[in-house]
């Protein structure tokens, strides 16, 4: 794989709008195009993901959740939605402007932007470029700009101190993250997510978290972990918990701004949970376990569906994590991250080093 | 960057201590409007002169520039341990200083209570310390039984007790869930509430409330126990003993808890004593005090029971004392069963009580620690001045000393092992 | 209250300061004297016969700090294990104390990142262990949706059951013929701690005081159930309605009787 490459992708509508339209202009309406229907399902996704977690957090509270709003309370979120937007919209005199402004922007943007490359099926991906993971670690750092700036503009010592807090806990775990990432990298030898998707066929033992004998099942928990950890949630929101208390960084946001916060974890959980699915659980490919009829049945199976199976129950992990487990102290957090994850971490990806370069992968 | 104060208001140096509170003080409706207005128009946000709370002093800027600097856990609280406002003085994350201000539920129970007759009053005590609603009132009772000498029979002594265990039990379990939920464990919440409402309907079914029971009266109760309450009562034991294993799982053997409640909010011995804590927050100190053994009232020296004591007086004590309460109410509550009297279940009940002149102190073990009655009557159908001991009042006054030094996230766990009834304290 | 009565002591006049109350008795501590032998019960249920040595040794301090990394606590660490001891032992002979059990081992809760504490792998694996088991904990929820405890009111307010002495608001039985069991002897007007129920009365046809209008008034009432204990011919019961919530003051003040006494 050559470095500086963009892969096109081939799918028949960008295909047919190549056809009808001119060289540049084919490409803007296939990107526009691209852009909306990522929009929509961003959407879809989000309003999806508020109604299946609160419906999860009920079961798992021996509840009910939603059921009055529309059937099996689907609308819920919808009702909320409308409720969110059409509430004032303060804004306090003395914020610093533009950070006031830019600062509920910036996550929901780089989920976007995560999205953007992320393979759901052999041809659909809006770009895949093949530097992947570096692009993807670099633009998950919006999202910790984002808080960052929020708390600084909000002009509040609270949202000042929960943003601070917040944004040290998110770049301490961001490392952890990455270096799970690169021993993906390192085994398939590409960093274009499309490829690592490909590197993983074959039969479920062939993905990442099954081919390499410990690093790989390691390397899949401590990015469970860690990503937990990013999204600000589970047993590690301590910041936005906190929030309770002191206000955390979105004290000062309401109406449209704070559902851009809150709308921007629930992408960037389906966003973690993409990356998870596509690092080490086959992204979407199809499970195959070389039992021929089975096989051929499990085939029929649309590449996307498998990608959004895996991508729910990555999800299903995420609340289940959060439904389950206490809070960590902040302290007992960041040293969770430096003195236990971060370690383990280095010490995986040396392992892994190791059975790549001898070769001693599950066959 | 000193800016001229407001006319009549007053600057506050370093080191001063603000006597009254009113910052403004001497200065009329217009001028304070005025005043508030000029602050606005400069727009500039905390500035020198801001409202101290009461008795604060300001420490002024450290040696390395920062700044102390006050956070005000108001009134309401996300976690719901009542209506209780704490002004925390942090450097940073660290606490230096808690001091709680009451007197948001302030009722006047107590000088109620002298405009009421002995057993009217008997239903005010539900609303103190409301989780250990029967026990309240099984205080009171015990004191107007004292005065006038009325007995009580044996059955009805029987039934106190296994109420009074069913109290603490749930009051425990609801304690359980929000010292869960406090910790960020929600689900446990909804846990405790599940168990809980099982003991609930069993009250529902014995007094026809479920929070403010009203069921003991001097010289028994209300009423008998209704047909086949008892088999109710083993079959909701039964489930709990279960779920007590799976609550121990849950949080107990959590390491995260064990890290957060490890070592935090220590509270020695003898400060404990000196503060006046009882219950399960002075035995988890290592003050080995329970009424119902060195007080014994009912029949509680008829059973065979352990109080667990522990050693540091920090949180995890705290809530391996309170786990191990339950599993001993449940004990005392199969032994009660086993051997219940048949009989009656109030001794001759009168029309009305005349308690003779003088003071009568009773004092029972609720669920937070020792609850007292001091009634002074002058030969009347009311008391001349009744006052109820709230242990919850002791216990508050010790969250300085376990809070200071610690973190804010501690300070929640500290408030959430203290498990305060706050009505309790303001009465 | 039905009547106000002046806030002294009874044998107090007008404007004399109030005679003190006769015989106030000295307050005891507690009831019963504190003494092994006036209690020989106690003695016989507890656990018999074991000194104060039979609490857990407090010699010992805890031999691991826990960990807290802040500065000096208000608490210094030395002082509880060894003042155990001259606390307990007061001058004057104590009973046996009652049986304690050590609910806490401080040296089994240390952590993997405690500053002092060892860290060790069998301790770590045991802390993984444990949180998947409480993983497994809620999963049991999930996977029994039969569990689930939600009651949807007020979908189910005709199977709602009620046990016999649910107390809601107070109601006046009628029998078939309209006729309630009323005297207006006022007991419960008496009884209620809040005034929240009022007898007017009336004459009947052969010039007696019966009821005219018993006059409760939902808003103050606090259910406690004191007119029900107080009235000597069952005319009240507490009834089990409890949607209570009107719009404004008025429908909360009833009349409970339908018809007038007898």
């Amino acid at each position: 794989m050559t470095s500086t490459h963009v892969y096109t992708v081939n799918h028949p509508v960008g295909d047919f709008i190549r056809g009808l339209l001119p060289a540049p202009w084919a490409a803007i309406a296939n990107g526009v195009l691209a852009v909306a229907l990522m929009c929509g399902l961003v959407t879809v996704v989000a309003i999806g993901l508020i109604w299946l977690e609160r419906k999860v957090c009920a079961h798992f509270q021996a509840r009910l959740g939603p059921t009055r709003v529309g059937p099996f309370g689907l609308l819920q979120p919808v009702a909320d939605a409308i409720k969110l937007l059409m509430k004032e919209n303060l804004r306090p005199r003395t914020v610093d402007g533009l950070a006031y402004f830019l600062a509920p922007l910036l996550p929901i943007t780089g989920s976007f932007l995560v999205l953007a490359v992320m393979p759901f099926d052999h041809n659909i991906q809006v770009m895949d470029l093949s530097a992947g993971v570096v692009y993807v670690v670099a633009v998950s750092g919006l999202g910790i700009l984002g808080i960052l700036i929020g708390g600084w503009g909000s002009n509040n010592k609270y949202s000042l101190l929960g943003s601070m807090r917040s944004g040290a806990q998110l770049f301490s775990y961001e490392l952890s993250m990455v270096l799970c990432m690169l021993l993906v990298v390192m085994a398939s030898g590409t960093a274009s997510l499309r490829e690592i998707v490909l590197s993983q066929q074959g039969t479920v033992a062939d993905w990442w978290i099954f081919k390499m004998p410990v690093a790989g099942f390691l390397a899949f928990a401590l990015f469970m972990i860690s990503s937990t950890a990013e999204l600000n949630r589970g047993p590690l929101d301590l910041s936005e918990a906190e929030s309770e208390l002191t206000g955390g960084f979105h004290t000062e946001y309401t109406g449209i701004s704070f559902s851009m916060f809150f709308l921007a974890e629930f992408v960037n959980m389906f966003a973690s949970a993409g990356l998870g699915a596509t690092f080490f659980l086959g992204g979407f490919l199809a499970p195959q376990f070389g039992i021929g009829p089975l096989d051929h049945v499990l085939m029929l199976v649309p590449g996307f569906l498998w990608f959004f199976l895996k991508v729910l129950g990555l999800i299903f992990m995420y609340m289940w994590f959060r439904w389950t487990f206490p809070r960590l102290r902040i302290d007992h957090l960041l040293s969770l991250e430096w003195k236990f994850l971060l370690p383990v971490s280095m010490a995986n990806l040396l392992l892994g080093a190791t059975l790549v370069t001898f070769k001693l992968m599950i066959p | 960057m000193a800016q001229e104060p407001m006319a009549g208001s007053m600057e506050l140096q370093a080191g001063e201590t603000n006597p009254t509170g009113n910052i403004h003080a001497g200065m009329t409706p217009g001028e304070l409007r005025a005043a508030d207005a000029a602050h606005d128009a400069q727009g500039r946000p905390g500035s020198e002169t801001f409202r101290l709370p009461p008795g604060f002093s300001l420490r002024g800027t450290g040696a390395d520039g920062s700044q102390e600097y006050f956070l005000n856990m108001g009134p309401q609280h996300p976690s719901t341990h009542g209506v209780l406002k704490l002004v925390v003085r942090l450097d940073g994350e660290t606490v230096v200083e808690v001091v709680p201000h009451l007197g948001f539920i302030h009722r006047a129970i107590e000088k109620m209570g002298e405009n009421e007759t002995f057993v009217q009053y008997i239903h005010l005590t539900d609303r103190m310390d409301y989780l250990s609603s029967h026990i309240n009132n099984l205080c009171v009772c015990m004191a107007i039984e004292k005065a006038m000498g009325i007995g009580v029979p044996e059955r009805g002594e029987y039934i106190r007790v296994m109420v009074s265990e069913l109290q603490r039990i749930q009051s425990h379990l609801l304690w359980w869930g929000a010292f869960g939920m406090d910790l960020g464990a929600v689900s446990a919440f909804l846990y405790g509430f599940k168990e809980r409402e099982k003991i609930t309907a069993l009250f529902e079914e014995l007094c026809g409330a479920r929070l403010t029971m009203n069921f003991f009266r001097p010289g028994g109760s209300n009423a008998d126990i209704p047909d086949g309450f008892l088999a109710r009562v083993q079959e909701v034991l039964n489930d709990l003993k279960f779920e007590l294993d799976e609550f121990e799982v849950l949080l107990t053997k959590n390491p995260i808890i064990r890290e957060r409640t490890l070592g935090v909010g220590a509270l020695s011995r003898e400060r404990a004593i000196n503060y006046g804590c009882s219950g399960p927050v002075g035995r988890a100190s290592g003050i080995d005090f329970d009424v119902r053994k060195h007080d014994p009232y009912a029949v509680y020296d008829r059973f065979q029971f352990d109080v667990p004591l522990g050693k540091n007086g920090d949180c995890y004590d705290r809530y391996m004392v309170r786990m191990q309460e339950m599993r001993e109410s449940i004990r005392i509550l199969e032994q009660a069963m086993a051997s219940f009297p048949e009989g009656q279940y109030r001794s001759k009940e009168k029309p009305a009580y005349k308690v003779p002149a003088g003071s009568y102190y009773a004092n029972v073990e609720t669920a937070r620690g020792l609850y007292a009655t001091y009634m002074v009557s002058d030969n009347s159908f009311k008391p001349y001045r009744i006052k109820s001991r709230s242990p919850n009042l002791s216990n508050l006054s010790a969250i300085n000393e376990m809070a200071s030094g610690g973190k804010i996230a501690d300070l929640v766990a500290i408030l959430s092992t203290l498990d305060l009834i706050i009505p309790d304290i303001d009465r | 209250m039905s009547e106000e009565k002046p806030l002294v002591p009874e044998g107090a006049e007008a404007g004399k300061p109030a005679p003190q109350p006769e015989a106030i008795k000295p307050v005891e501590a507690s009831a019963k004297p504190v003494d092994a032998a006036a209690r020989p019960a106690d003695a016989a249920a507890a656990n018999p016969g074991e000194p104060a040595a039979a609490r857990p040794a407090p010699a010992a301090p805890s031999p691991d700090k826990p960990a807290r990394a802040a500065p000096a606590t208000a608490v210094p660490a030395g002082d509880k294990p060894a003042s155990a001891a001259p606390a307990a032992a007061a001058p004057a002979p104590k009973p046996a104390p009652p049986p304690v059990i050590k609910a806490v081992d401080p040296a089994k809760g240390k952590s993997i990142t405690a500053a002092d504490g060892k860290p060790s792998l069998r301790r770590f694996l045991g802390d993984a262990f444990s949180l998947f088991k409480g993983m497994d904990i809620t999963l049991r929820y999930i996977r029994k949706p039969s569990r689930v405890v939600t009651r949807e009111y007020p979908e189910n307010r005709e199977t709602l059951k009620f046990p016999e002495r649910f107390r809601g608001q107070v109601v006046m039985p009628h029998d078939e013929k309209n006729e309630h069991t009323c005297t207006a002897c006022t007991l419960c007007e008496k009884a209620c701690p809040n005034g929240s129920i009022s007898i007017l009365t009336t004459k009947n046809i052969a010039s007696k005081r019966v009821l005219g209008a018993f006059v409760y008034r939902l808003s103050s009432c606090t259910l406690c159930n004191l007119c029900i204990e107080a009235c000597p011919f069952d005319a009240i019961r507490m009834g089990h309605g409890f949607e209570m919530a009107a719009y404004s003051r008025d429908p909360l003040d009833l009349i409970l009787n339908k018809t007038e006494g007898r």
